[in-house]
């Protein structure tokens, strides 16, 4: 049982943002469609705009998004972060503008897929507030963060949490790259690379990665670039081949991402896969997915005593999370809990009104020892349950 | 050092009386051994030029209790050398009185003064009832300090009156002669003029040739001084009957003095004071080839790294000892001495990081400060007296920073290091010629921020209580040096019984946790608890909670004394963010909950904060300090504030209609399985 994959292609649109803001290519972009009459802002609290903006992702009321977001607001962050970067206002102002265009873009293309539902915001200083998302599908989840303006939630930067830089930072990361590699063989690797990203050539992108491994930096900008384009080419058919490269690649340095959890668990890495959820940030770790998640991982690697905790951990973020329940009854299953199995049937059965039979049971992994068990022999008596 | 033979609660102002005798780094330090056997005390009639005073005993009814004084006389001479005479006479008016008063204590320092004890009588019924023989004075150690491991060579000598009665007059006197070779020639001195008890009355003369006059204040009294020449003497004097009685009010400032009392001095200004400082610490230099070699050791880092490194050593690789006897109560060691001996004082400290600052060229020098007066030194006369403790001073970076050599377990980078406020400083420099600012311009904030996180998954079962708390700069310092004295368990132990307090059957749920980042100067502790009395069901069955923010409180108490004739104390340079989110199992709309309220005026600032997120109801309180103390006019405004912020140091709420919820039994069936589980697991990894 997985709970999750990882969906981080569509991110890598940002990429997109590096290029137009900086090479002026030209780059076909999907026009936003308008359906919905849009919401009007009215909000007192980060709550009630938070709602209000997850109403209209879900509804798919872009325009109501799209007046949320700051060309203004990206500007001066963007003057203030990176002054060196830009030598006019006006080049400035085109890169936000560019910059807000993408990032509706992006959204475009998930709202009519994705669930979004909003977990909580977090203050920080310097007047930032970061609200935490968290996208749905049938296959699974991710989290992104958006970055508001906490008077005015005026937006201005996004983040999905798998990779390590936000939009904005990355935009500004990597055109510093380009800047500070802009002479002699760096400045023909990253123009390789940018070539092969608009060519979609995923092997030329990981080989030109590897080749400046040792000449390029600031590395963690080249790592969100790859990690952004693979993120891309997920369909691919080397991709296999290439993300193993890759990921050969950060492990060297010690790093991993999110992206990598989904190839480490059909390798049956679990730890590997652990490490990779683990490396999220702090919001999204906790969230009662994430800890189902782990839960699920540390089950299968065998460490039933950390499945169960993050199992517990799991209900106590989210006790309305049926899913949590059943990643509980599976770490049971994995470690032969009978009397745990069933107090959790009992939940599912009280609280979400489940009927419970052996089809359900035997929806999941190890359950045989659970059905000819004497715990559940005599809960079925009680219960009278078949 | 003399001391009162009355109940008299004083502050740290004490020190005014000895302050000539105190060394920096309290008290003062000394090289030599100190021989009870060798402390000359004699018995012999008051100097020519002391000028005995008369007073009068009424009533014994008609006087206070348990102990009246009638005399108190000090008086000075500088002619022949420091010459302190002293003369009091109290009556023993209840049974009290005579329990703590029948002693006589005189405090000197035999290295450099002798005692002259002139009469010791106890008078009743008009006759004098007592022989004293000089033979009765015992002379006991005085090292009050030897715990901080500061040894200064006073001593007391010790008179038991026996037989004394209610009723009877002890008169006695004495005279302390010499003083510290350290200080010159030069005369200071200081003396109260009221106390917290009554006095008929109060007598101070000095005496100096006229070719040395005194500079002269009276402080907080409208008493006057009468100066006089005759022949080649000055004199000056002052007489006060029924000295004014001074009521002792709790948290005033530490450098506010409400006593009244005089100062003399013969130093003309504070560059008299820095030129007597820098003649003690210019010292020759001594080759030492291991000092040199750490200096070569130190000169190959980069600058910043160096001048970390040096300030850590003297902090951490030199122990803090005080052999503070004769001259080095002021004069400090040679670097080099202080380096190879591996133990110093404040000032020895200082030399020495002074000292290997300059040799990496940066520009640094010791700094003289007093932990009492702080930036209060202005208001009085220049003296040495004033200073208690050194500091070093030096510029990097187009940065100045005050560094104290004596604080252990500080932030590892110069820049990280909490910087005391010290309010004034007195370098030590050829070029120096006053006080100067000494308010760092940085880290001198001290910041906790707690950040607690519960979560419930219902309304009855226990609840999972994160609590992380970010201790930064002195607030940092502190807390490395508990958990290093103490051990992380005692620590632990500590904080768990705190919060059993509110919750008698919480339980660990994980190992508290430190993470010490000593670049940044910030410990962060976590701790994880599962708390079964978080919620209550009262008989409506709604479930009950309450949210408590109240690091801040202790900062906002009320004094004992409300009505106040002195200003106010607050804790200086105090941050806290004390922030409490209660993380609900479903939505609940508390949005109407949500406030903002900010409490303020010129002293400190308060802002309380109640609002709703996704789940997630946020109590949270900020404190920050904007002043160090509050004057008399604006105290009782001050007192309705801190009225208003203790009213906000709590939240309480309450969930209806909780026990309608499907599944509940169920579910804290199941949670308490789990909770059982991973207490277990707590237990059996022996954490």
């Amino acid at each position: 049982m997985q709970l999750r994959k990882i969906l981080s292609g569509y991110w890598a649109i940002l990429l997109i943002i590096v290029i137009s803001g900086c090479q002026s290519t030209n780059v076909e972009v999907p026009t936003p469609k308008i359906e919905l009459k849009p919401l009007e802002l009215n909000a007192s609290t980060l709550f009630t705009f938070n709602t209000q903006l997850e109403t209209a992702l879900n509804n798919a009321d872009l325009v109501f998004f799209e007046n949320q977001i700051s060309t203004s607001l990206i500007t001066e962050k963007l003057t203030k972060r990176a002054p060196q970067l830009f030598l006019t206002s006006k080049q400035v102002h085109k890169t936000a503008s560019q910059f807000k265009n993408k990032i509706i873009e992006s959204v475009t293309l998930f709202t009519e897929e994705f669930n979004w539902e909003y977990l909580y915001s977090e203050t920080f200083s310097q007047g930032q507030v970061a609200s935490y998302y968290r996208l749905e599908t049938s296959e699974g989840y991710n989290y992104f963060t958006i970055w508001l303006n906490p008077n005015t939630f005026q937006i201005f930067d996004f983040h999905p949490v798998s990779y390590e830089l936000s939009g904005l930072n990355f935009l500004i990361s990597f055109t510093s790259l380009m800047s500070e590699n802009s002479a002699g063989d760096n400045k023909q690797l990253v123009d390789d690379l940018l070539v092969a990203v608009q060519s979609q050539d995923i092997r030329e992108i990981v080989k030109i990665y590897e080749r400046s491994e040792d000449t390029i930096s600031p590395k963690g900008a080249l790592d969100d670039f790859v990690l952004r384009s693979i993120g891309q080419f997920a369909a691919n058919e080397n991709y296999t081949q290439l993300i193993e490269s890759i990921i050969g690649n950060f492990e060297k340095r010690g790093k991993t991402s999110l992206m990598f959890e989904g190839h480490y668990f059909q390798n049956k890495n679990f730890k590997a896969a652990i490490n990779a959820v683990n490396s999220i940030q702090p919001f999204a770790l906790m969230d009662s997915k994430m800890q189902s998640e782990l839960a699920i991982l540390y089950g299968y690697d065998n460490n039933h005593t950390l499945a169960a905790k993050h199992a517990r951990a799991a209900i106590l973020s989210n006790p309305l999370d049926e899913e949590a329940y059943f990643v509980l009854l599976q770490v049971a299953f994995f470690s032969e809990d009978h009397d745990l199995a069933t107090e959790v049937i009992d939940v599912l059965i009280a609280k979400f009104d489940y009927i419970i039979n052996s089809e359900l049971i035997s929806s999941l992994e190890n359950h045989q020892a659970f059905l000819k068990s004497d715990i559940f022999a005599t809960w079925s008596n009680e219960h009278n349950q078949t | 050092m003399f001391q009162f033979r009355m109940p008299i609660r004083q502050t740290a102002k004490l020190l005014l009386w000895g302050l000539t005798l105190l060394g920096i780094c309290l008290p003062s330090i000394g090289a030599t051994n100190v021989n009870l056997h060798s402390a000359k005390v004699s018995k012999a009639a008051p100097a020519p030029w002391v000028a005995l005073q008369a007073y009068q005993v009424g009533e014994l009814a008609s006087l206070n209790s348990p102990t009246h004084y009638h005399l108190v006389d000090n008086q000075i001479s500088g002619v022949k050398g420091k010459q302190a005479y002293s003369r009091y006479v109290y009556s023993l008016t209840d049974i009290t009185g005579v329990e703590s008063n029948s002693d006589i204590r005189v405090r000197f320092n035999p290295a450099y003064e002798t005692l002259v004890v002139h009469d010791v009588s106890v008078h009743r019924n008009g006759k004098v009832v007592n022989n004293f023989d000089i033979d009765d004075i015992e002379i006991i150690n005085a090292e009050e300090s030897q715990d901080k491991n500061i040894y200064s060579g006073l001593v007391d000598a010790l008179l038991l009156l026996k037989g004394t009665r209610v009723g009877d007059i002890i008169d006695y006197s004495y005279t302390v002669i010499g003083s510290n070779p350290v200080f010159g020639s030069r005369l200071t001195y200081s003396t109260y003029l009221g106390w917290t008890i009554p006095v008929d009355k109060v007598n101070v003369i000095a005496k100096m040739p006229k070719d040395r006059p005194l500079n002269h204040k009276v402080f907080n009294s409208n008493a006057q001084i009468n100066t006089n020449v005759s022949g080649d003497l000055l004199s000056y004097s002052l007489t006060l009957t029924d000295a004014p009685v001074l009521f002792e009010e709790d948290n005033m400032p530490t450098s506010y003095n409400p006593y009244p009392f005089v100062q003399f001095s013969e130093y003309n200004d504070w560059r008299d004071v820095a030129t007597w400082a820098n003649d003690l610490f210019t010292t020759d230099y001594i080759p030492s080839k291991e000092l040199d070699a750490f200096i070569q050791e130190l000169k190959s880092l980069d600058q910043d790294t160096a001048i970390s490194q040096a300030i850590n050593f003297t902090q951490d690789q030199i122990r803090y000892l005080g052999l503070e006897l004769g001259e080095n109560s002021h004069r400090p060691h040679r670097p080099s001495d202080t380096f190879e001996n591996r133990t110093g004082d404040c000032k020895d400290k200082s030399y020495l990081l002074a000292f290997l600052l300059t040799q990496l060229g940066i520009d640094a020098h010791p700094a003289l400060v007093s932990t009492s007066f702080k930036e209060s030194l202005n208001n009085y006369l220049p003296s040495h007296s004033f200073f208690d403790h050194a500091i070093v001073e030096f510029s990097a970076n187009g940065q100045r920073y005050w560094v104290d050599p004596t604080i252990t377990h500080q932030g590892k980078t110069y820049q990280s290091k909490h910087q005391t406020d010290y309010g004034l400083a007195l370098i030590v420099s050829p070029e120096s010629s006053g006080l100067i600012d000494a308010t760092p311009s940085q880290n001198f904030l001290s910041h906790i921020g707690i950040k607690e996180l519960i979560l419930s998954a219902d309304y009855m079962s226990p609840v999972q209580w994160k609590i992380q708390t970010k201790f930064s700069f002195q607030e940092a310092e502190y807390i490395r040096y508990r958990v290093k004295s103490q051990g992380k368990e005692k620590l632990s132990k500590q904080y768990m019984n705190y919060y059993a307090k509110r919750f008698p059957n919480i339980e660990v749920l994980e190992p508290l946790t430190i993470d010490d980042n000593t670049t940044s100067n910030i410990v962060t502790i976590t701790e994880h608890y599962l708390v079964p009395d978080f919620w209550f069901l009262n008989e409506n069955n709604s479930a009950e909670f309450q949210l408590i923010g109240n690091y801040a409180g202790q900062y906002v108490e009320k004094p004992n004394s409300i009505k106040r004739d002195h200003p106010l104390a607050i804790a200086e340079h105090v941050s806290v963010d004390h922030d409490v989110i209660l993380q609900l199992p479903e939505h609940i709309d508390f949005t109407s909950e949500t406030e903002h309220l900010v409490l303020e005026d010129q002293y400190i600032k308060f802002i309380s904060d109640l609002s709703y997120d996704r789940r997630r109801f946020r109590f949270r309180n900020q404190y920050i300090t904007k002043n160090n103390s509050v004057p008399v006019n604006h105290i009782s405004e001050h007192i309705a504030l801190l009225d208003k912020i203790q009213n906000r140091m709590a939240y309480s709420n309450s969930i209806t209609n909780v026990t309608e919820e499907y599944g509940r039994p169920e579910l804290n069936k199941l949670l308490t399985t789990l909770n059982s589980k991973q207490l277990t697991l707590i237990s059996n990894t022996g954490r």
